[in-house]
C-alpha cells in the first residue's frame, strides 16, 4: 500500500508540473514560439517616381533581381558545391558564401541584390535545389543622369534615400512594405492547410517637382560655361517663378551622375551632393543692395528724388568705410546710386532707416530663417542679432557685407522685392500623388506676407532695369526684353573669418520681364580666375543666357523691337582683329587683356542687341585689378584745416587720411607729403594736427 | 464457507481461491490507454512519416502490428498460470543475458548513434533491455521467495539480489544505456522493499547507488551535458536543450483544453522524438492539460488496480511479481512525464502503451497479461490474502 502512496504522490506532483507549464506558463511559451512557427516574407512597396513639373521622369525604378538562400533547406553535403557555383556566378568570395550557406540559424539570407536578368538566369540554370532562389528586386534609375543631381539625391542598395529629396522625403517615396506571414514546419516548408496572412504593400507617392527639366538644362549649361570661361572652382544657380515661389531650376556645378555616384570617395560625394543653394551661406555683396533699396524706399528713408554724395568713403563712428570706387561717385540720385552700386549711398540708407526698421524688413524678407523649402540640410544664414549690431555693422549690411545668406534666401527675397512686394514660400515639390491619382499634397503658392508695397516694388523694378540698361548690369541686356538686375562681388573668408585675398564670389541676380517680372535668376561663380573679377562680367552674361532661353521657352513675347545682330566668331583671333570684326558687326569688344582670344560670350551665332558688349577671354590668369585704371591726384595743402575739413577734401580726391591719434583735434600744421605732389588714388596721407596756441 | 473459516481457522490451510475471471476494470483501462495511444501516435507521427517515408501511416501500421501481437500475448499470458515463472526464472535470466551480450557483437547488434541497443529480427528491431526489466522482476521475485526467511540479513538476503541485478546492469552499461540501468536499479529497490528488506539496508543501498551513479555520470561527458542542459536550458536553446525547450513549448501551446486533435504545431518537426519519448508533449498540445490529466488518471487507476492485485494475492511469489510489474509500469510513467516536463534530465524512456516502439509496447502488454493472470487467483479482500500468506 505504501508503494501506491509513493506512486500517487509522484504522479500528483508531475500533474502539478504539467498544470504550471500548460496553464500558467502557456501563453508566454506560445508567444515565444510564434517566430519559429511562421515565415515572414516582405513584399516590397514600389518607390515613388520623381517627375518634373511637365511629367518628365527624373527618378524611377528598374526591374532587377536578388538571390536568396534558405540555409536550412540546403542539403548539408551540397553546401560546398552550391557555395562554389554561387560565388563564381555572382562574383562573391567563396568563404563568405559558404559561411552564409551554413548559417542554419537564419531562415533566409539575401545573398546578393540588384543583379540583372542575365545573372538571374545563370543562377537559376545552376539548379541548386530549393535552398537557393531568385526574386524580384528594384533599383533606382535616373533617366536624366546628372540633371538636378543635388536636388534629387540618390538611394542605397536597400532603396533608402541617402541624399537630396530621396533622403528628406524618404518616408513618402518609400511607401510601406507589405508582408506575407505563412505557417511553416521546422524546415521552413509551407503548410498545406496553413493559414497565411497577407498585408498588401502601399506603394510610395509620385513626387512632382516644381522644376522644369528644360529650364534646368538651360541653367546647367550656363553654369558649365561660366566655370569654363572663368576658370572658376564652382558655380551655382537658381531660377524661380517670382509669382508663385516655385523653384524652376537649381543647380550646383560640378555635379555627378545620379546613376553612379562616386560612393568610393565619400568626401568627394559629400562635396558633390551638397545642394549648396540651401546648405551654404555667403556674403552676398552688392546684390543685397536690392533689399536695402526696397526697405529704404518703402520706409520712406529714400525716394527717387533723394540724392547721395559719395566721396569714396563714409565715416561711421570714426571708422572710415570705403566705397568700392575709392575716387567716389560724387553727387547721385537714387537711380544713379543703384546704377553705380555706390556703397556710400547704401550705407546712408541703412543708417537712416536705423536698426529697428531695417531689421524688420530683413526679417520680413525671410533672412535669418530657413525658407522651409523642404530641401535637406537647409541653413538659416547668419544675421547678427539686433542687440549686438553696431552702427558700423548696420552700414556694412546696407551694401551686403557683415551678413550671410543662402542663395535661395536671397533669390526668394528678391522675388518679393520685384513681384509687387509679396513674399512667397519657395518650394521644390509641386505635389505628391498616390497611385490612384489622388493628390495628397499640393504646394502652397499663396503669398506668405506682404513685405513692401506694390508702389515700392514698381520703383525698385524701374531702378533695377536702369541698372541693366545704363549701369553695372549691362551685360545682362536681352534684345527685345526689359530686364532688371544687380551685380555682386563678394570677398570670401577663410576658416578663421579673415578675408581670403584674391578669392571672390561673383554673382548676378536678374529678372525678366522687368515691368511684370516672372522669372528671377541668380548665378554665383565661385573663385573665378580671370583678370577682371566683377559680377558684371563673370556672372551677368550667363544670367542673360538663362533668362533669354527661359523667356523664349515660355513664349513670352518681346516688349519692343530691337535691332539685333549675329555675333561673329572671334575665337583664335588677336585682340585687334577681334575688335575690328566685332565693330564691323556693330558690337563692342570688351577685353580682359590684349592677347589671343580663347573664348567669347555671347558665343558665335547667338543674337545680341546691336551695340552690346562681347566679352573676350584670353585664358591668361591675371591678378585682381581695380576696376578703374590707376589714377593720380595732386595732394592739397591742408595747413590750418580742421580734421573734418581735411577728411572731406582728401576723401573727395580719393586720398586716405591717416592721423597720429584716434581722435585728432586742432588744426593741420604738417603733412607727410607736401602740397602739390602727385600721388596715386588711395594714397595714405599722414596729417598732424594741433591747436594754434601751442604752435610756437 | 464462511462458517467453515470461522470454526476452523488454524487447523486446515485455506483452500486456494478458485480461478476466477481476471480483473476486468484493469483490462479495460489498459485497452483504453492502448487504443488512445494508437490514435495519438498517428496524430503525432503522420507529418514526420509523410516527410521521411512518404507515407503518413508508416508508424501507425508498424505500431498496429505490435499492438496486435502484444494484445494476443496479453490474452494468452493471462491464461498461463503465473507460478510457472518461478521455475522459468533462471532459464529466462540466462537467456536475456545471452541476448544482451549479442547486442554488443558487431553484425548481430544494430548500432544507432554510437549505441548498440538493438537486434534485428526479420526487419524489426528489438531492444532486449526492454525484456530485461521484466526478467529482472521475475528473477528477483523468485529469489526472494527462496530466501524469504533470510531477507532481514544483508549478506544472505540483499547481496544475492544485487548479484541478479549486476550482470544485467553491466551488459546494459556496455551498450551503453545508462537511463535503462537507472530504471533497473529503481525496480530492484522497489522489489527489495516489497521483499521486506530492512530500512537501514535499503538506506545503505541508496547511498551506495548515488555515489556509483555520480561516478559513472562524470565518466562520460554526454551524460553530464544532459544534466547541465536540464539545469540551465537557456545556455544552449538550439543545441543541448532544444528538446526540453520544444517540449515545454508544445505543452504551453496546449493550454488547458489544447489546440484540438491533429492541431499540434510542434509535431511539424519542431519537437524531436514526437512519436516516441515526447508523445505526451503532443498529447498536451492537442488535448491540453485536461487530456494529460485524464491519461494520468487512467494510469493511476491501472496502478491502483495492479497494487490491489498484488495485495490480494495470497502467495509471496505472486505478490512480488505483481508488485514488480506494477513498479516497472509506474516508474516508467513517472520518468517519462518527468522528462517531458523537464522535471528531471532527459533519459529516453517510453511512455508505456502509448509511445512508438514495438518492443516496449509488446513487452508491457505481455507483462500486463501476467498481471491479469495473477488477478485470477486473488482473494476477495486484502485481509484474507494476508492471513492466508501467514499460514
Amino acid at each position: 500500500m505504501h508503494t501506491l502512496y509513493a506512486y500517487g504522490l509522484l504522479l500528483l506532483m508531475l500533474t502539478g508540473f504539467l498544470f504550471v507549464i500548460q496553464v500558467i506558463m502557456g501563453p508566454k511559451l506560445q508567444r515565444s514560439a510564434l517566430s519559429q512557427w511562421t515565415r515572414t516574407t516582405v513584399i516590397p512597396a514600389a518607390r515613388g517616381d520623381i517627375l518634373d513639373c511637365t511629367g518628365k521622369v527624373l527618378a524611377t525604378n528598374g526591374n532587377v533581381y536578388k538571390v536568396i538562400i534558405w540555409p536550412k533547406q540546403m542539403a548539408e553535403n551540397d553546401r560546398e558545391r552550391a557555395a562554389a557555383e554561387l560565388s563564381r556566378v555572382l562574383g562573391l568570395d567563396y568563404e563568405t558564401v559558404l559561411k552564409r550557406c551554413s548559417s542554419t540559424q537564419y531562415q533566409e539570407i539575401v545573398l546578393k541584390r540588384q543583379i540583372d536578368s542575365a545573372t538571374r538566369d545563370a543562377v537559376n540554370a545552376l539548379k541548386l535545389g530549393s535552398g537557393v532562389g531568385t526574386a524580384a528586386d528594384s533599383k533606382r534609375y535616373y533617366p536624366m543622369g546628372s540633371l538636378l543631381s543635388q536636388v534629387i539625391g540618390f538611394t542605397n542598395v536597400d532603396n533608402q534615400g541617402q541624399a537630396g529629396l530621396e533622403l528628406s522625403y524618404d518616408k513618402y517615396l518609400a511607401g510601406t512594405d507589405g508582408k506575407q506571414v505563412a505557417e511553416t514546419d521546422s524546415s521552413g516548408n509551407l503548410l498545406a492547410y496553413g493559414v497565411s496572412e497577407y498585408i498588401e504593400p502601399v506603394d510610395g507617392l509620385q513626387m512632382y517637382l516644381s522644376c522644369n527639366s528644360v529650364i534646368e538644362s538651360y541653367l546647367e549649361n550656363a553654369l558649365s560655361q561660366a566655370i569654363a570661361v572663368n576658370n572658376a572652382k564652382s558655380a551655382q544657380g537658381i531660377v524661380m517663378d517670382c509669382k508663385t515661389g516655385a523653384i524652376l531650376a537649381m543647380a550646383t556645378k560640378p555635379d555627378y551622375d545620379l546613376n553612379s555616384p562616386p560612393r568610393n570617395d565619400l568626401e568627394l560625394l559629400a562635396e558633390l551632393s551638397r545642394n549648396r543653394i540651401v546648405t551654404d551661406v555667403y556674403e552676398p555683396g552688392s546684390t543685397f543692395k536690392i533689399l536695402t533699396l526696397s526697405a529704404a524706399i518703402d520706409s520712406g528713408a529714400a525716394d527717387l528724388g533723394s540724392s547721395f554724395y559719395c566721396g569714396g568713403s563714409y565715416l561711421v563712428n570714426g571708422e572710415k568705410i570705403h566705397c568700392w570706387r575709392h575716387a567716389g561717385h560724387g553727387m547721385q540720385d537714387l537711380t544713379e546710386a543703384a546704377e553705380n552700386s555706390c556703397n556710400c549711398a547704401f550705407m546712408r540708407m541703412a543708417l537712416k532707416m536705423g536698426k529697428q526698421t531695417f531689421y524688420d524688413y530683413l526679417y520680413a524678407f525671410g533672412l535669418g530663417q530657413s525658407t522651409e523649402s523642404g530641401l535637406p540640410g537647409e541653413v538659416r544664414g547668419l544675421v547678427t542679432h539686433e542687440k549686438y549690431v553696431t552702427e558700423n555693422d548696420l552700414a556694412r549690411i546696407g551694401f551686403g557685407q557683415s551678413i550671410a545668406v543662402t542663395p535661395l534666401q536671397l533669390c526668394s527675397a528678391v522675388c518679393a522685392a520685384v513681384n509687387g512686394g509679396e513674399l512667397h514660400q519657395p518650394y521644390v515639390i509641386q505635389r505628391l500623388v498616390d497611385r490612384e491619382g489622388n493628390t495628397v499634397y499640393e504646394a502652397n503658392t499663396a503669398p506668405l506676407r506682404r513685405v513692401i508695397s506694390a508702389e515700392t516694388s514698381a520703383k525698385v523694378r524701374a531702378i533695377l532695369q536702369s541698372v541693366v540698361d545704363n549701369g553695372t548690369g549691362k551685360n545682362c541686356r536681352i534684345a527685345g526684353y526689359n530686364v532688371g538686375g544687380k551685380t555682386g562681388t563678394a570677398q570670401k573668408y577663410d576658416e578663421y573669418g579673415r578675408v581670403d585675398a584674391g578669392k571672390y564670389i561673383c554673382s548676378f541676380i536678374g529678372f525678366a520681364p522687368a515691368d511684370d517680372p516672372r522669372f528671377v535668376c541668380l548665378i554665383l561663380v565661385d573663385e573665378p580666375q580671370v583678370d577682371q573679377i566683377f559680377g558684371s562680367t563673370v556672372a551677368a552674361p550667363f544670367v542673360k543666357n538663362v533668362l533669354e532661353d527661359v523667356l523664349h521657352y515660355s513664349g513670352i513675347l518681346p516688349s519692343h523691337a530691337e535691332e539685333t545682330v549675329t555675333v561673329p566668331d572671334v575665337v583664335g583671333l588677336t585682340a585687334e582683329e577681334a575688335e575690328a570684326k566685332l565693330a564691323e558687326a556693330g558690337l563692342t569688344a570688351m577685353f580682359q587683356s590684349r592677347d589671343e582670344i580663347t573664348a567669347q560670350v555671347p558665343a558665335a551665332g547667338e543674337t545680341a542687341a546691336k551695340g552690346s558688349e562681347v566679352l573676350l577671354y584670353t585664358g591668361k590668369d591675371g591678378e585682381y585689378d581695380d576696376e578703374e585704371p590707376k589714377r593720380y591726384v595732386k595732394v592739397p595743402d591742408l595747413k590750418g584745416k580742421t580734421p573734418l575739413q581735411a577728411y572731406d577734401i582728401l576723401t573727395a580726391l580719393g586720398i586716405e587720411l591717416v592721423t597720429e591719434t584716434d581722435d585728432p583735434a586742432g588744426f593741420a600744421y604738417m603733412q607727410s607729403v607736401s602740397g602739390g605732389t602727385v600721388v596715386e588714388v588711395g594714397y595714405k596721407l599722414k596729417v598732424y594736427f594741433r591747436f594754434e596756441n601751442n604752435d610756437d | 464457507m464462511e462458517t467453515a473459516v470461522q470454526s476452523e481457522p488454524k487447523k486446515t490451510p485455506r483452500p486456494e481461491p478458485e480461478r476466477h475471471h481476471f480483473d476486468f476494470p484493469l483490462f479495460i483501462t489498459l485497452l483504453a490507454i492502448g487504443v488512445f495511444g494508437l490514435v495519438m501516435l498517428f496524430s503525432a507521427s503522420y507529418y514526420y512519416a509523410q516527410v521521411k517515408y512518404g507515407s503518413g501511416t508508416y508508424f501507425l501500421k508498424r505500431q498496429l502490428i505490435f499492438f496486435a501481437v502484444g494484445l494476443t500475448a496479453m490474452l494468452v499470458l493471462s491464461n498461463v498460470r503465473y507460478k510457472i515463472y518461478r521455475k522459468l526464472a533462471l532459464p529466462c535470466y540466462i537467456g536475456v543475458c545471452v541476448v544482451l551480450a549479442l547486442t554488443l557483437v558487431p553484425g548481430i547488434g544494430v548500432k544507432i548513434n554510437e549505441a548498440r541497443r538493438w537486434i534485428n529480427i526479420g526487419g524489426f528491431q528489438f531492444q532486449p533491455s526492454e525484456f530485461a526489466k521484466f526478467i529482472l522482476v521475475i528473477a528477483l521475485a523468485a529469489a526472494m521467495c527462496s530466501k524469504r526467511l533470510v531477507m532481514q540479513s544483508f549478506i544472505q538476503g540483499v547481496i544475492p539480489c544485487l548479484f541478479i541485478l549486476g550482470p544485467l546492469a553491466g551488459l546494459i552499461i556496455l551498450q551503453p544505456n545508462y537511463s535503462m540501468v537507472i530504471i533497473l536499479a529503481l525496480v530492484t529497490y522497489v522489489m527489495l522493499y516489497l521483499g521486506g528488506v530492512r530500512m537501514s539496508h535499503r538506506f545503505l543501498l541508496v547511498v551506495v547507488g548515488l555515489i556509483a551513479g555520480i561516478l559513472i555520470l562524470y565518466l562520460k561527458s554526454y551524460r553530464s551535458n544532459r544534466i547541465s542542459a536540464w539545469w540551465n536550458p537557456e545556455a544552449d536553446p538550439t543545441g543541448k536543450s532544444y528538446q526540453a525547450i520544444q517540449s515545454r513549448i508544445a505543452l504551453g501551446n496546449g493550454g488547458f483544453f489544447g489546440q484540438g486533435l491533429n492541431f499540434s504545431r510542434q509535431k511539424l518537426l519542431f519537437l524531436p522524438e514526437r512519436e516516441n519519448d515526447y508523445i505526451l508533449a503532443i498529447i498536451g498540445e492537442e488535448l491540453g492539460f485536461f487530456g494529460c490529466f485524464l491519461l494520468i488518471a487512467a494510469y493511476a487507476f491501472a496502478i491502483y488496480r495492479g497494487i490491489t492485485i498484488a495485495l490480494r494475492c495470497r502467495d509471496r511469489f505472486g505478490r512480488l511479481l505483481a508488485g514488480g510489474i506494477v513498479g516497472v509500469f509506474a516508474i516508467q510513467i513517472i520518468v517519462n512525464i518527468g522528462v517531458v516536463t523537464s522535471a528531471i534530465p532527459s533519459t529516453g524512456q517510453t511512455l508505456p502503451l502509448v509511445s512508438y516502439g514495438g518492443t516496449s509496447l509488446m513487452v508491457f502488454m505481455a507483462a500486463m497479461g501476467i498481471l491479469l493472470n495473477i488477478s485470477r487467483y486473488t482473494e476477495v479482500s486484502t485481509q484474507n490474502a494476508a492471513r492466508a500468506e501467514q499460514q
